[in-house]
Order: structure tokens, then C-alpha cells, then sequence
């Protein structure tokens, strides 16, 4: 009865925060989390068999988001979490949410979770979900969880408690992982073919084997990849001989990889109609902050995030080398959600990257360092340490392609700026 | 051994020094071995997961008497986080054990029990700098070296001594990510003047417009622990 009261209180406050235009998981997450330990277990234990688990270092939130809206649009109920919300008080408040107001859990096909590495293996301690889908693992922010081997455990504690794993096979780490698990966990692996080990960059696989170490056929195969105008052009393979062509408003070898995933995931699941699933794909719209296209006066911006050098590595391939804006803003933050030790800039090569003659601008709380890492690669940029500013002299010089490559806190910053100026969609 | 940011001391050395017209040439050795097939002017570490950790001891004591040899004849180097350490004379683990180093500076380690993360600022010879620190093991010195510099803000070598770093010779150890060259321009220069001057070259630098540098480390400096 106190429970329910509890769960009826943190509703309301959740409704309330989103009247003032806040994100509502925080303090609703933290109420519960204090006055209702064990929550989580106790609400999702009865419906494990329906949880999916998405985690990695980079690729969860557009892999997240890409499975719910398959899923959606073949008629599935779905519950999942926002993103940057994947820990603890993130899922709460997403089934607080989700609930009746009397704390019932209704009824729901599925609950996909994007999920925190480091958080992976509490969750999964007294859950054990159906599948959980291991991205990549790379370095990420440098003060954080340290280091790769630590983060392939956290994931292999999760992939122990889940029926299915399925995982990157050009990922040395997660195949590592993949093998010790014990019998009880079904393995679903995706890789790439051959022809495209070479698009496979030094940071996706890393650490210290080459890509050709993996010699097993993948259950879904990344045949073949091109970049189109609207997107990517991809044809996936089955173990079984299925051939699919998928289109996505994606950019980046990055993203094809997840769609790679996506799909395994899927033909995991058994549930879906795989023939239907490059048609939703089509229609769904890159996450904010993630690639996708916004027009101010006739100028196209594209906004990119970066959390670490293989997210930053990739970015600007995609959106500065290949897509050859005429002015590119880097807005580096250095809270705890951007990283604080900014050494790890120095591990991004821009020499030879950034076409000459573009425009760069650096901005936000350690856009000097920014720019000093430019100088050093032999840049000139223009440092306009205030956000607000540094977007309006974007607008004003009226380039006609700009990309915007902010980190974590740095996106939110640019994201209300930009609503100066246009309609923006939300962070999603 | 360069899994965080520590490529970042090779580019800033190697951005000063061909702004002044001088010719690099990086090479990253796989062993100490090859320290004799390739001689450097200055020699960079930097640190490496626990596993790497391993190897590399392994191969640095077998080298060690000739890397010893080189660094009391002047050789000049760098040793950031995982290298300090491998360079001192011995770390000791949780358990006890005790594992030896190359012995070239005089410093040994204890596995601590927290992380000691951070910004941090020091002050030294060559003003103050500015970095950022994540380690928990904690280096004691002994008499064989001096500090780099004086903890302002932050832990440093053990979080108890207020010390940071350790210098012998040309032989710099520290604690200090940043990448700790990048925007310490005043250090990054006396490195290369005494690379210059073990070459037997004259010991004079054009300075360099520095502006953003010292931008760069006064927003660090003022930025929180």
C-alpha cells in the first residue's frame, strides 16, 4: 500500500517537472531509490524474459532507438529508457512512468533498456534479462571506469545472466567474452566481410588485434556498405542465407555496424518479420545530436557528439573529412558527464582529416584546449569561449554547411541555442 | 604504453620543435632492446592497462643496466603514470609482493586503496603547471631525486608529502596526464633544450607565441579538483 503511494507520488512528480520543462528522472529516481529499495528487481524480475539490454562504449542510444521503433511499428508494446538516463534512477523513472497510477506494470511486449557498461552487472544481479547486445568496447572517457578489460567483465557479468548474447565478433574483447561464457547463454554474433575490414577503423577494433583474428562466420554478415545523400546504403547477410538491403538515415561505418546489430538482435528474437524491417528504417529520424540535419536561414547544420577518440575519430570522418562543411565548432565541456581530463583530445588525429581551408571555431569550457590541440596539428581556429556567441557568429557568417561537434554537456548547450534560432526537436 | 592521452607529449614536443625549423623523427619502440639500433634525444612513456603493465616490466629489467647507463649519461626522458612507476625501484601490490623496476629513479611505489583523481597544479622550476592526475598507487621518493614541484592542487606523488613527480639528471617522472607538455610550454622547451645541449648543440631557442598555451592552462588551473 506505502509502495503504491510511492510509485503514485513520483508519477505526479514526474508530470510536474515536466510542466517546468525538465527532464523528470532524477529526483523521482532518487525518492524511489531512497524509500523503495529493490524496486527494480521486485517490478521487473516477474517480466525478465521481455528485457533487452543494449550496452558498449558508443552506439547504444541510435541502437536503443532503433530497436524500439521496429518493434513499435510491428504492433510490439514498448518500454524503454531516455537517453543518458542508463543507470538506476534513468530506469525507474521510465517504468514510474510507465505505470499505472495505482503501481501496476502494464502489460508490455518488451523493455529495452539502453544500459551503462559499469552498470550492467548490478542490474543483472538478481535480474536476468532475455538478451543483452554487447556493441563495442572502447576506450572511453579516460577518468572513468578506467580501463577496457574492466568494462569487457562488467558486460560478461551481464551476457552470464542473459539467454542470448549477441555480440560484435571484430571486437577481440567481446568475442574474449563471448567464449568463456558458460553453455546456458546462446551466442548471436554480427561482423563485417572481408572487403570491408579495411573501413573498419583502428578504433572500432583496437587494443591489439588485427580484425582478421575472427575466422567464424558471423550470424549476420555487414556485406556491403555505401554512403548515399540520404543515408546508408547496407546489404546484410544471414548465416542462413538471407539477404537483406536496409537503408538508414544514418551516416558513418559506425552506424552501419549497428544496424548490423540491430538486425541481429532482431533475427534473435524470432518474433519479427525481417522482410518489414528496412522499410521502418527508413522512416526513423537520427537522434538529435547524433548526425542529423537542421536548417537555419538556408544553411544546413549537422550536430555530432563525441564522448571519446574512437566517437570523435569517427565524427569527423563522417561530418568534416567526408562531408566537407565550410565551418566546423568543436564545444568541448570537461564536467563529469564530458570527462574532465581533456588529455584525451591528444588521442584525435585532425592532421590530414580536416580538409583545408575550413572554417573551425572552438568554444565551451575548455575550448582553449580545443584549439591548442588544433595548433598543434598545424589549424588556425577562432576560440569563442561562450556558447551562446560562438553559435550566433555561426548563424551570422551564414556558411552554407556547418558541423557542430560538442560533447555531452556541451550538446544541451548547443541544442538551446539552436532553438533561438529554429524549431528543435527533442533530445531523444 | 600510451592508452591515455600520452601520444599528446609527442605532439607537443614535435609541434615546438618544427615551428624552430628542426627535423623529427618518432619512433615508437615495441622493446628497450631497440633503444641501442635506435637512439633517441628524448624518450617518452606514458601508461598502459595492468596486463600491458607486465610485459613491459619484464622487458624493461632486462634492459635496465643499459637504460640506467644512458640516463646518467644525460639521455633525456619523460616517464608519465604506468612508466613513472616501471622507472622507479620497485612497486609493491596490495598483497605485498613485490615487484622490481628499472631502478632509474629513485622512488618505489605502494598499491593505495583509493583513486587519487584529479585536477592538479604544482609548482616547479618552470612555473606552475597544470594537469590532471589518476592513479592510486603512491610513490614515495628517496634521496637519489627531487620533485618535479610542489603540490598546489591535488594529491601528487602519495596525496601526503605534497610532492609531485621526480627528476634526476634529465629523467622527468610524474603523475601528470594533461598530456603535461601540451600546454606547459616553459617545460616542454627545457626538455628540448637539454636534448639540444646532449647533441652538443647550443643551448638557445626561439621562443614561440605561447598566447594560447598560457590561455589554455589558466582555465585549467582554475578549474575545480
Amino acid at each position: 500500500m506505502y509502495r503504491r503511494l510511492l510509485i503514485f507520488f513520483a508519477k505526479v512528480l514526474i508530470k510536474l517537472l515536466r510542466l517546468t520543462g525538465r527532464s523528470g528522472s532524477a529526483l523521482p529516481g532518487l525518492m524511489i531509490e531512497r524509500f523503495y529499495p529493490g524496486f527494480l528487481a521486485k517490478v521487473l524480475t516477474p517480466v525478465e524474459k521481455k528485457i533487452l539490454l543494449v550496452t558498449g562504449t558508443n552506439g547504444k542510444t541510435t541502437t536503443t532507438k532503433m530497436l524500439v521503433e521496429v518493434l513499435r511499428a510491428a504492433g510490439s508494446r514498448v518500454v524503454t529508457n531516455g537517453t543518458g538516463s542508463n543507470m538506476t534512477r534513468g530506469l525507474i523513472a521510465a517504468l514510474v512512468e510507465d505505470m499505472t497510477y495505482s503501481g501496476s506494470l502494464k502489460t508490455t511486449d518488451w523493455f529495452v533498456f539502453e544500459m551503462d557498461e559499469a552498470y550492467a552487472p548490478i542490474f543483472t544481479k538478481n535480474i536476468s534479462p532475455h538478451l543483452t547486445v554487447g556493441l563495442n568496447v572502447l576506450r572511453d572517457q579516460l577518468d572513468r571506469y578506467g580501463e577496457i578489460d574492466t568494462t569487457a567483465r562488467f558486460i560478461a557479468a551481464a551476457a552470464e545472466k542473459s539467454d542470448i548474447f549477441v555480440y560484435n565478433q571484430i571486437d577481440p574483447l567481446l568475442t574474449a567474452v563471448a567464449r568463456k561464457l558458460s553453455k546456458s547463454t546462446k551466442l548471436e554474433s554480427f561482423g563485417v566481410s572481408e572487403k570491408l575490414f579495411d573501413r573498419v577503423t583502428n578504433e572500432q577494433t583496437i587494443h591489439d588485434s588485427s580484425v582478421k583474428s575472427e575466422k567464424a562466420i558471423p550470424d549476420v554478415l555487414l556485406a556491403d556498405v555505401s554512403e548515399a545523400d540520404s543515408g546508408l546504403e547496407m546489404t546484410l547477410q544471414s548465416r542462413e542465407g538471407d539477404i537483406w538491403s536496409v537503408d538508414a538515415p544514418l551516416r558513418g561505418f559506425h552506424n552501419a555496424l549497428n544496424v548490423t546489430a540491430l538486425f541481429t538482435v532482431l533475427r534473435a528474437l524470432k518474433t519479427i518479420d525481417m522482410s518489414r524491417v528496412s522499410t521502418e528504417l527508413k522512416r526513423m529520424r537520427a537522434p538529435f545530436g547524433r548526425g542529423e540535419k537542421l536548417r537555419i536561414t538556408d544553411c544546413d547544420y549537422t550536430v555530432a557528439l563525441v564522448k571519446n577518440p574512437s566517437g570523435f575519430t569517427s565524427n569527423l570522418r563522417t561530418y568534416v573529412a567526408e562531408a566537407h562543411p565550410d565551418a566546423v565548432l568543436f564545444v568541448v565541456n570537461d564536467k563529469l558527464a564530458d570527462g574532465r581530463d581533456v588529455s584525451w583530445l591528444w588521442d584525435v588525429n585532425f592532421k590530414g582529416v580536416v580538409p583545408e581551408g575550413t572554417l573551425l571555431f572552438t568554444s565551451g569550457i575548455r575550448g582553449a584546449d580545443m584549439a591548442l590541440r588544433l595548433k598543434q596539428d598545424g589549424f588556425k581556429s577562432e576560440f569563442i569561449p561562450d556558447v551562446q556567441s560562438a553559435v550566433a557568429k555561426l548563424v551570422q557568417t551564414k556558411n552554407q554547411k556547418v558541423t557542430i561537434i560538442p560533447t555531452y554537456t556541451a550538446l544541451f548547450e548547443v541544442r538551446d541555442q539552436m532553438s533561438k534560432y529554429i524549431k528543435v526537436p527533442n533530445i531523444w | 604504453m600510451n592508452v591515455y592521452g600520452d601520444m599528446g607529449n609527442i605532439i607537443a614536443l614535435r609541434y615546438r620543435l618544427e615551428q624552430r625549423g628542426v627535423r623529427v623523427e618518432y619512433v615508437a619502440l615495441d622493446t628497450l632492446r631497440d633503444l641501442k639500433k635506435h637512439p633517441v634525444d628524448i624518450l617518452i612513456g606514458g601508461g598502459g592497462q595492468d596486463s600491458n603493465q607486465g610485459l613491459i616490466q619484464q622487458d624493461l629489467l632486462k634492459y635496465a643496466a643499459d637504460l640506467k647507463a644512458q640516463c646518467d649519461d644525460g639521455l633525456v626522458c619523460l616517464m608519465v603514470c604506468g612508466m613513472y612507476q616501471l622507472f622507479g625501484s620497485r612497486f609493491i601490490t596490495q598483497d605485498g609482493v613485490e615487484l622490481l623496476g628499472a631502478g632509474v629513479l629513485d622512488i618505489e611505489t605502494r598499491a593505495g586503496d583509493n583513486r587519487l583523481i584529479g585536477n592538479v597544479v604544482i609548482d616547479s622550476t618552470w612555473g606552475k603547471l597544470v594537469g590532471f592526475e589518476n592513479h592510486s598507487g603512491k610513490t614515495y621518493r628517496g634521496t637519489g631525486v627531487s620533485a618535479l614541484g610542489v603540490v598546489q592542487k591535488g594529491a601528487g606523488n602519495n596525496g601526503e608529502d605534497k610532492s609531485e613527480g621526480a627528476v634526476v639528471n634529465n629523467v622527468f617522472g610524474t603523475y601528470m596526464h594533461g598530456p603535461l607538455l601540451a600546454k606547459n610550454s616553459g617545460l616542454t622547451d627545457e626538455l628540448i633544450v637539454r636534448a639540444f645541449t646532449q647533441q652538443g648543440e647550443g643551448a638557445q631557442i626561439e621562443p614561440l607565441d605561447d598566447q594560447l598555451e598560457q590561455l589554455a592552462a589558466s582555465i585549467a588551473i582554475k578549474r575545480p579538483r
